[in-house]
């Protein structure tokens, strides 16, 4: 992975009451498409609050564009673009008014852009903003995030509450208009299977602590899901596998190996392809008594 | 600055104008009796000034502003001036309105015309600065909602500590049966309006100094007390 990334984060820390984010460390390259997943209390969102100079760590580095948010958090977030998981605008007030008001914040605002992420994503300036639907609140979120030339676009849940189809929406709509953009983009979500259509590199945060963060590529192909008799089982170490969960008549499980795997139990397993899904869910023990 | 300023008064501005109209009316209403006008002005004035505040906390709209390219220390600044513009619109307003009232019915104005004039009103902006110095850092810790009822806690603590206060320096003084007896208490109010007159404009300096120390000591604590607030 570079090391001169738009983004880089090193042994980040956060400690609360019951909840400790500890030694969180990746990079996001210029120009590429990083997902932060995780379950629901993971650290995803504070993750991304320190990286806006929202929270305070308690230790480590955040490096945006060279800058530290602590320090020069004005600089950092004029370069930045930011979703909430829940889009906050005045509810009272049309989309062109609250558009207007998030404007003048922005030396590099381009009205232009703006109109013409409005008309891609059918919205209607004229609406106000407590009359739209929640997939409509995150497309205004997006075109506002979209129309200040942000170098790094970093959302938060953005997909969470919408029906696939929209989802889908969402997502294509993306990818076309950062298709010629130099922005990198930070994804935070629990639903890995946008990820698996968009992402460059994936980050899986758990408890607070990085599990891994790599090309969505290689995660793919060192990742997979091993399936075999009981007794094989036997001859095994017991924490060979990264997750497992035992049936009646097989297990299941998950390798962060899969050459080795496949050199160690020849045929006598078959080992397939994880998604990423099956990466959460195991490596989270949602779904394994490992 | 002033776009912040801007952004809470174009954010708030349906409860502005709704408190402008029935405030105004309220107000056009009560001119005449100088003693309740006071305390719609102090009202009216009040709402003008943290209306926005109860828009911010309703809506949590705070979540986007500090996203946005523009530092703590800024929206604290802009929080203060946004508060001294309300108070100080709706103030002369209320005085605009009043002072055209009773000029068109002078015969229908009432008690001490004096209530009604602009350094009175400039009394009353101080003493709603002197409300925001002590409402607002409560605000940037806690909140609109906790920070209100941390200040009505410590409003009512000062005011009985006010009240025993004064009531020993009264005893001290001989005037232990006070408020049994209105022709002393009345004597009393007269001696310190005599002793007060003179000195109107000497005591009105003293006061905006003062308040304007205890607004820039609370601004102070406020922008450290937000810089340090995780959001």
């Amino acid at each position: 992975m570079e090391t001169n990334g738009v983004l880089e984060v090193r042994l980040l820390c956060k400690r609360y009451p019951g909840f400790h984010l500890a030694d969180v460390s990746f990079t996001l390259p210029r120009g590429h498409i990083m997902g932060l997943i995780g379950p629901n209390g993971a650290g995803k969102t504070t993750t991304l609050k320190l990286i806006l100079g929202a929270l305070h760590r308690d230790g480590g580095t955040i490096r945006a564009f060279g800058l530290d948010p602590a320090r020069d958090g004005t600089a950092v977030r004029s370069r930045i673009g930011f979703v909430h998981d829940e889009p906050r605008f005045y509810r009272q007030l049309t989309l062109a008014q609250n558009a207007a008001l998030v404007a003048r914040f922005y030396r590099t605002w381009d009205h232009g852009a703006f109109r013409r992420l409005a008309d891609a994503f059918d919205l209607r300036l004229d609406k106000r903003f407590g009359e739209l639907s929640h997939g409509n609140k995150t497309k205004f979120a997006l075109a506002l995030a979209l129309s200040h030339r942000a170098e790094l676009v970093v959302l938060d849940e953005p997909t969470s509450g919408l029906d696939p189809v929209f989802r889908r929406d969402l997502l294509d709509n993306l990818t076309e208009l950062l298709e010629d953009e130099q922005a990198s983009i930070l994804f935070s979500t629990h639903i890995t299977s946008d990820l698996e259509r968009i992402a460059d590199y994936i980050t899986l945060i758990q408890n607070g602590r990085i599990v891994f963060s790599e090309t969505k590529d290689e995660i793919l192909e060192r990742w997979a899901l091993v399936k075999g008799g009981l007794e094989q089982l036997e001859s095994l170490p017991q924490d060979y596998f990264r997750g497992l969960h035992r049936g009646a008549h097989g297990f299941e499980a998950l390798t962060d190996d899969a050459a080795a795997a496949r050199r160690q139990l020849g045929d006598s397993v078959v080992i397939d392809r994880a998604t990423l899904d099956d990466v959460v869910l195991y490596t989270t023990g949602s779904d394994s008594d490992a | 600055m002033l776009d912040l300023v801007w952004k809470d008064l174009s954010a708030a501005r349906r409860l502005l104008w709704l408190v402008l109209l029935l405030g105004g009316a309220q107000i056009a209403a009560m001119s005449f009796l100088p003693l309740i006008y006071v305390i719609g002005v102090f009202i009216f004035s009040a709402l003008l000034a943290f209306g926005s505040l109860a828009v911010e906390e309703n809506q949590r709209t705070e979540l986007l502003w500090i996203s946005l390219p523009v530092s703590r220390g800024q929206i604290v600044t802009a929080r203060y001036l946004t508060t001294l513009v309300g108070a100080a619109v709706g103030l002369a307003l209320a005085w605009a309105l009043s002072n055209t009232l009773t000029r068109l019915a002078p015969a229908a104005a009432e008690g001490p015309a004096g209530l009604l004039s602009p350094s009175s009103h400039v009394v009353l902006l101080g003493l709603l600065l002197l409300v925001a110095a002590v409402y607002l850092p409560l605000y940037f810790r806690f909140g609109a909602s906790r920070g209100l009822l941390c200040f009505l806690a410590i409003a009512v603590a000062g005011l009985i500590i006010v009240s025993l206060v004064t009531q020993s320096i009264l005893s001290a003084k001989g005037y232990g049966a006070l408020t049994a007896d209105p022709e002393r208490w009345r004597a009393l109010m007269m001696r310190l309006i005599e002793w007060a007159e003179p000195r109107f404009a000497l005591l009105l300096s003293f006061f905006i100094g003062a308040v304007a120390s205890v607004v820039s000591v609370s601004l102070i604590i406020s922008r450290r007390v937000y810089e340090a607030r995780d959001l």
